[in-house]
C-alpha cells in the first residue's frame, strides 16, 4: 500500500511538470469543461422559465444534482479519465507490453498515469454550485448530511470508474473501440435528470439505469441524502442499491479486466 | 472546379474509405439515441408541471418530435471526424502528399465530406425510421408544399456552414499542435446555441434576438424551424440571408487561413 502512495506520489509530480510545460492547453480544457457545464445550467434556466417544479424537484435543488454531477464525474476524469480512455490505443499499439512488466498492478498502472488538474478545478466549480444552491435554498446541511453526502459522492467516483473501465476493456477483444468515450458521455447524459421524472418509465428502465449501468444513482443519491429530497424512489432502497451496484460493478470491472489481459497478444511493430 | 471524373473518383474513394467503419458508425449511432430516452421523461415531468399547457407554442408532442428531428438533422449535416482528419494531416505532414496532386484540398474534402453523409444517413436510414415509428403519434408534415423545398435548401446550408467550420478549427492545426480544445470549446457554445439543448424559441426573448446573428442557429435550429413552419415569411427570409452570409464570410476566412497557413507549413515527419 504504502509503495502505491509512493508511487502516486511520484505520478502526481509528473503530472503537474507535464502541466506546467502546456500551461495554456491546462486553461484551455478547463475553460472547455467549465462551459459544457454552465451549457447544462442554462437548460435549467430555461426550463423553470416555465415551471417552478420539475417531479417535485425546485430549481435550486436542480442546479444542486448538476453541480454534484459535475463534482463526481470531475474527480473520476482528474485522476483515471485521459489514461482509461488512452486504453484502446495501448492495446492497438502494443505499448501495453511496458505496462504490464511493471512491478505493479497493470490495471493500477493503466488507470492513474496522467492526473488531471484542470479537472480538479472544476470539480471546485461544481461544488461551488452545491454551495451556492444551499445558499438560495437557505438551506444548512447537518454534519451527518454533508458526510453521507461526501460517501456517496466517493461511490459515484467508483462507479464512473468501473463503468469506463468495463467500456474501455471492449478494445481487448474489439481493436476499434474508440466508442467507449461516446458510450461514457451518452450515459451519463442521464445522471443529470432527478429519477423521480422516470417515474412512469417500464421497469426494465429503470432496472437498466438503476442496477446495470446505475446512472440514475451517481447523482441522484448524494443529492437527495444532502437536502433530503422525498420525491421519487424510496431514498433509503436508493442509497443501497448505489452501494450494491457500485460493489458488484467495481468487481465486475477488475474480473472483466483481468479476463481482457489474459486475452491481450501485444502487437508486432 | 474539379472535372467530372476526377469528383467521382474522389467521391467514391470517400464513400468506401467511409463504408470500412460501418459498425463503428451504426454503433454511435444507436448510443445517440439515449439521451432520448432522457429528454422523454425529463419533459414530461416539465409538462406534467405545467398541467400540460405548452410552452411558446410547443406542445408535448412537438417538443419530443423538435428533439428526433434535431437527431436527424445532425446525421445529415453533421461532420464527424473530418475536422480531426484534416487537423491529423497537416500535424502529421500527410497534406504534403495532397499538395502535390492537381486538386484543391478544400474541394476534396467537400467530396469527402458529402460521401461520408451520404454513407451515414444511409447507416442512419433503418434506426432511425424505427425511432420515428415508435413516436409516430407525435409525428407531422407541414402544412405548406412549398415548405419541403426550403427545408432542403436550409439542410444543404446548414451542411455548408457545418463543414466550412469545422475546416477552419481544423486549419488551426498549422499553428498550434493540438486543436481538440477549440474544437470541444467551440462545441460547448454550438451546443447551447445551436439548439441541442433545448428549441431556440423558448429561451428569453432579448437572448434569442441576439443569437439571431451569430452562425450558430443555422447549424441546427434553422431547417428545423423552416420545417416545422415556425417563422413567418419575413423571419425565414432574413434566416437564409443570415446563413448565406455566414457561408461567405466563413468561406473568406477558410481561404485566407488556408493561405498563411502554407506559409506556415513545414510538412513535420514528410
Amino acid at each position: 500500500m504504502q509503495r502505491y502512495l509512493d508511487i502516486y506520489r511520484i505520478l502526481l509530480r509528473n503530472s503537474l511538470i507535464r502541466e506546467m510545460n502546456f500551461a495554456a492547453n491546462f486553461w484551455l480544457w478547463l475553460v472547455c469543461e467549465a462551459l459544457w457545464f454552465v451549457a447544462q445550467v442554462a437548460l435549467i434556466e430555461v426550463v423553470f422559465l416555465y415551471t417552478d417544479s420539475v417531479a417535485g424537484w425546485d430549481k435550486w435543488q436542480v442546479v444542486m444534482l448538476y453541480g454534484t454531477h459535475h463534482l463526481a464525474s470531475q474527480i473520476f476524469q482528474a485522476v483515471c479519465f485521459v489514461n482509461l480512455v488512452n486504453v484502446p490505443e495501448l492495446i492497438r499499439t502494443g505499448k501495453m507490453d511496458f505496462l504490464m512488466l511493471q512491478p505493479i498492478n497493470a490495471q493500477f498502472a493503466a488507470s492513474t498515469k496522467q492526473f488531471g488538474f484542470d479537472n480538479l478545478v472544476n470539480a471546485f466549480l461544481g461544488l461551488a454550485f452545491v454551495v451556492f444552491a444551499c445558499y438560495k435554498l437557505s438551506f444548512i446541511p447537518s454534519s451527518a448530511q454533508v458526510v453521507l453526502y461526501l460517501l456517496a459522492v466517493a461511490l459515484a467516483v467508483v462507479i464512473h470508474y468501473s463503468l469506463t473501465t468495463l467500456l474501455v476493456t471492449v478494445s481487448f477483444w474489439i481493436v476499434r473501440a474508440q466508442g467507449a468515450v461516446y458510450a461514457y458521455y451518452n450515459f451519463m447524459n442521464l445522471a443529470r435528470y432527478p429519477d423521480a421524472v422516470f417515474g412512469t418509465a417500464p421497469a426494465a428502465v429503470k432496472f437498466l439505469l438503476t442496477l446495470v449501468f446505475p446512472v440514475l444513482l451517481v447523482a441522484n443519491v448524494p443529492t437527495r441524502l444532502l437536502n433530503d429530497i422525498t420525491s421519487g424512489p424510496a431514498l433509503w432502497m436508493s442509497a443501497c442499491l448505489l452501494v450494491i451496484s457500485a460493489v458488484w460493478i467495481f468487481s465486475f470491472s477488475v474480473f472483466f479486466w483481468n479476463l481482457g489481459m489474459k486475452n491481450y497478444t501485444s502487437a508486432s511493430s | 472546379m474539379f472535372p467530372t471524373a476526377l469528383s467521382l473518383k474522389i467521391f467514391t474513394l470517400g464513400l468506401q474509405n467511409t463504408f470500412v467503419y460501418r459498425w463503428n458508425f451504426l454503433m454511435r449511432l444507436c448510443m445517440s439515441f439515449i439521451p432520448l430516452l432522457g429528454l422523454v421523461y425529463f419533459w414530461g415531468a416539465v409538462y406534467e408541471g405545467r398541467g400540460g399547457v405548452s410552452i411558446n407554442g410547443y406542445s408535448y408532442g412537438e417538443m419530443i418530435f423538435y428533439f428526433l428531428l434535431v437527431n436527424l438533422t445532425q446525421a445529415l449535416t453533421m461532420p464527424l471526424d473530418d475536422e480531426w482528419q484534416i487537423a491529423n494531416e497537416i500535424r502529421d505532414g500527410q497534406l504534403s502528399q495532397h499538395l502535390l496532386k492537381p486538386f484543391n484540398y478544400m474541394g476534396y474534402r467537400i467530396l469527402l465530406f458529402v460521401s461520408n453523409r451520404m454513407v451515414y444517413t444511409l447507416i442512419a436510414l433503418g434506426p432511425t425510421t424505427l425511432i420515428f415509428l415508435y413516436f409516430h403519434r407525435y409525428l407531422s408534415t407541414p402544412h405548406e408544399p412549398m415548405t419541403w423545398l426550403y427545408t432542403a435548401l436550409a439542410l444543404v446550408l446548414t451542411a455548408t456552414l457545418q463543414f466550412l467550420i469545422s475546416y477552419i478549427i481544423a486549419l488551426f492545426a498549422f499553428w498550434i499542435l493540438e486543436v481538440s480544445t477549440l474544437v470541444f470549446i467551440y462545441f460547448s457554445l454550438e451546443y447551447l446555441f445551436a439548439g441541442h439543448l433545448f428549441p431556440l424559441d423558448i429561451m428569453p426573448r432579448w437572448m434569442y434576438a441576439i443569437i439571431q446573428w451569430t452562425p450558430f442557429p443555422y447549424q441546427l435550429f434553422f431547417p428545423i424551424a423552416v420545417f416545422r413552419e415556425r417563422l413567418s415569411p419575413h423571419e425565414m427570409l432574413t434566416g437564409f440571408l443570415i446563413q448565406c452570409l455566414w457561408i461567405g464570410v466563413l468561406f473568406l476566412c477558410a481561404r485566407g487561413l488556408w493561405r498563411r497557413g502554407l506559409h506556415k507549413y513545414t510538412a513535420v515527419g514528410g
